[in-house]
């Protein structure tokens, strides 16, 4: 049993209809194959990264499906490329078993809004963002290397401490061999 | 003048991920520079087995345009 998991993307100026229909045609296309669905969920319209035959948004959709065979997959991807309204899709086999997901994810969809309306907001502001940045970074620097210099410091004088402890344990250690072996030679005596 | 290195350490290992996804576009984006480079491992510090995977990841997602090849000359 292998799993595969395809996104592909459908024009986004076809209306909803259209596009469900789109959604079962290539359901229909696929479980013509012995292929069972696991997921067929509908992402959204996004902003794609980079235009893609002059379209600058793209309605996403995910299909997650598992089959024995894998031979049907090459004649699968050619309809996909015949299907005009498909602008791109992506086919990749999955390591592990898919989790169903049964609502629509308007989170994915949501979070891309809202980054680019971010990126937005700082670009009109950035001059003052990036003045209170710069100071708070050199600030911040200096508060590091004064830290850095304590604390050699203080590793120093740790240092010469254990070093002195060091030299303390040697001579108590010779003054102990030294008491023993005096104490010998007086037994021997 | 002292100079203190900042310890590296694999982003995915600290947070127990083991597999990366290439839908996952928030994760993506912290291991790629503003003009969409893929940032070297030295850099980022993250383990070898993780950065292959991460790497196949970025390029998945450029081809399905949910992560961008370049950000130069692009238009806002």
């Amino acid at each position: 049993m292998r799993y595969y998991e395809l996104l592909y993307i459908v024009n986004p100026n076809l209306e909803d209809d259209r596009i469900n229909a789109i959604i079962d045609e290539i359901g229909n296309e696929v479980s013509k194959f012995k292929v069972s669905i696991i997921n067929h969920n509908l992402w959204g319209k996004k902003r794609l990264a980079y235009p893609i035959k002059n379209n600058k948004y793209g309605t996403y959709i995910l299909l997650q499906f598992s089959s024995e065979q894998f031979d049907f997959l090459i004649e699968f991807e050619r309809s996909l490329i015949l299907n005009k309204s498909v602008i791109r899709h992506q086919l990749v086999r999955l390591d592990e078993e898919p989790a169903k997901v049964e609502n629509i994810e308007p989170i994915i969809d949501n979070a891309a809004l809202l980054n680019d309306e971010e990126t937005d907001v700082l670009t009109d502001d950035s001059n003052v963002v990036q003045d209170d940045a710069e100071m708070i970074e050199v600030v911040e620097k200096a508060e590091i290397v004064e830290k850095a210099e304590k604390i050699e410091e203080v590793e120093k004088e740790e240092d010469t401490i254990e070093t002195e402890k060091v030299d303390d344990s040697d001579v108590k250690e010779s003054k102990v061999i030294k008491e023993i072996k005096e104490g010998k030679k007086e037994e021997e005596k | 003048m002292t100079f203190t290195t900042k310890k590296k350490y694999c982003y995915f290992k600290e947070n127990g991920i083991t597999f990366v996804d290439y839908k996952d576009v928030k994760l993506l984006r912290r291991f790629v520079t503003d003009q969409g480079k893929i940032i070297p491992r030295r850099v980022t510090g993250s383990s070898a087995k993780m950065h292959r995977q991460l790497v196949r990841a970025i390029k998945q997602s450029r081809n399905i345009a949910l992560m961008p090849f370049t950000n130069i000359g692009v238009d806002g």
